[in-house]
């Protein structure tokens, strides 16, 4: 697929071209990798992926060419963070204070990896995929009337469409830094979601009240980031009703600036899912763009692991 | 093609590891040659060409250099600025 092949495939995705072409218009160098990233894809995901594409042009405003040179910097740090992982086979950070002070207490450090991680939510192909896979496997499958709780909802986009969902009765989303829940609060009126949520500042490690109270829980790109994910799974756990499901995506061998924990397999996520009290119903697992999973699990690459699983 | 013998050592050091990285037993690094020359370089294959070159020569490639790299013969001017080899 050439540039030209890749233009006029994207072409009638208005919103997925805008992003594309500005990404190839910062980055030219990028041009292979986007070329591989849309080359399968088929329209109906085309067309899904447009949609997302057009929440994320929402959040940016008139900013779309800030926001790519922020994903082309932050592509930057991904590569410093990947030649240490395949050197040292550990990421370079373990802790939550690493984390804190090399990253979350630098404002400027935080905005430009934000805006990067908003584009990659669109260029990234796992991404991409674990997110398709909530909405067009998970949602779909929860009974009506169901309560919803969300762990990390970040910019709002697993928020938006939930509240699109006519299965869901009440929806709540934890965060546990108020910054990021009230900036969640503004992204969700950006994106005009006019249904109630409760966004509520909660660390879901600290939540021993509530219990059996929801009937669906929702963590993606959280685990990653905390020194006990398996605290945070038992958390929801509790939460959750008798019955309960849960959809979880995690990076493993996934080195970024602010992970600190590790999966190295495939199997050893879906083994520490189970030891929290979860048994497996779905598992996805989606490589780096443009590898097979074969070639990933080999060379120790990312891949996106999303699990939905009920209460055990 | 090299200029100078240590070039020519470098550009013999490398052929394995690009036939290997690429699975390509016909493969040969030219001066010339990029990734787009090469159908399965891509970013996973690239950071292990990095790798090998890494561990074949003895030496460590940055970030910087890493990300400045468009073509073979940028590699090996790293290559040989880091192997004093001149």
């Amino acid at each position: 697929m050439t540039v030209q092949d890749l233009v006029e495939k994207i072409a009638p995705y208005p919103n997925l071209h805008a992003v594309v072409t500005q990404v190839l218009e910062v980055w030219p160098e990028h041009r292979r990798y986007c070329e591989t990233r849309f080359r399968n894809d088929d329209p109906d995901y085309l067309q899904r992926t447009d949609e997302f594409a057009a929440l994320a042009l929402a959040n940016v405003g008139d900013g779309l060419p800030r926001y790519v040179q922020d994903y082309r910097w932050m592509c930057e740090r991904f590569l410093e963070e990947e030649l240490f992982f395949q050197r040292e086979g550990r990421y370079r950070l373990s802790t939550f204070q690493e984390a804190y002070d090399e990253v979350y207490s630098d404002l400027e450090y935080m905005g430009r990896y934000m805006r990067g991680l908003l584009i990659s939510q669109v260029i990234w192909d796992p991404h991409a995929r674990a997110f398709d896979t909530f909405r067009e496997e998970f949602l779909p499958s929860l009974k009506p009337g169901s309560s919803y709780l969300e762990v990390g909802p970040g910019h709002g986009f697993f928020l938006y469409f939930a509240s699109r969902s006519d299965r869901l009765s009440r929806l709540e989303a934890w965060d546990v830094s108020e910054a990021s829940i009230l900036e969640t609060g503004e992204a969700l009126k950006t994106l005009g979601v006019d249904r109630d949520i409760a966004l509520v500042q909660q660390d879901v490690m600290q939540a021993p009240t509530r219990t059996n109270e929801f009937d669906v829980a929702v963590i993606s790109e959280v685990l990653e980031h905390l020194e006990r994910p398996d605290l945070a799974l038992q958390s929801l756990h509790a939460a959750l009703k008798s019955d309960g499901r849960i959809f979880i995506h995690v990076p493993i061998n996934s080195p970024a600036p602010d992970h600190i924990y590790l999966w190295p397999t495939i199997e050893a996520f879906q083994a520490f899912v189970e030891a929290q009290g979860f048994k497996i119903e779905v598992a996805r697992n989606f490589p780096v763009t443009g590898s097979t999973l074969e070639r990933a699990i080999k060379y120790k690459a990312s891949i996106s692991c999303v699990v939905i699983a009920t209460k055990a | 093609m090299a200029s100078s013998m240590s070039e020519i050592e470098i550009y013999e050091k490398l052929t394995p590891v690009f036939r290997d990285v690429f699975d390509d037993e016909d493969l040969t690094p030219t001066a010339e040659m990029t990734a787009d020359d090469v159908e399965e370089w891509d970013s996973l294959s690239h950071i292990r060409l990095i790798l090998s070159i890494e561990k074949t020569f003895g030496i460590r490639i940055s970030t910087v250099e890493v990300g400045g790299l468009k073509q073979v013969s940028d590699l090996v001017r790293v290559i040989a600025s880091k192997t004093d080899a001149a």
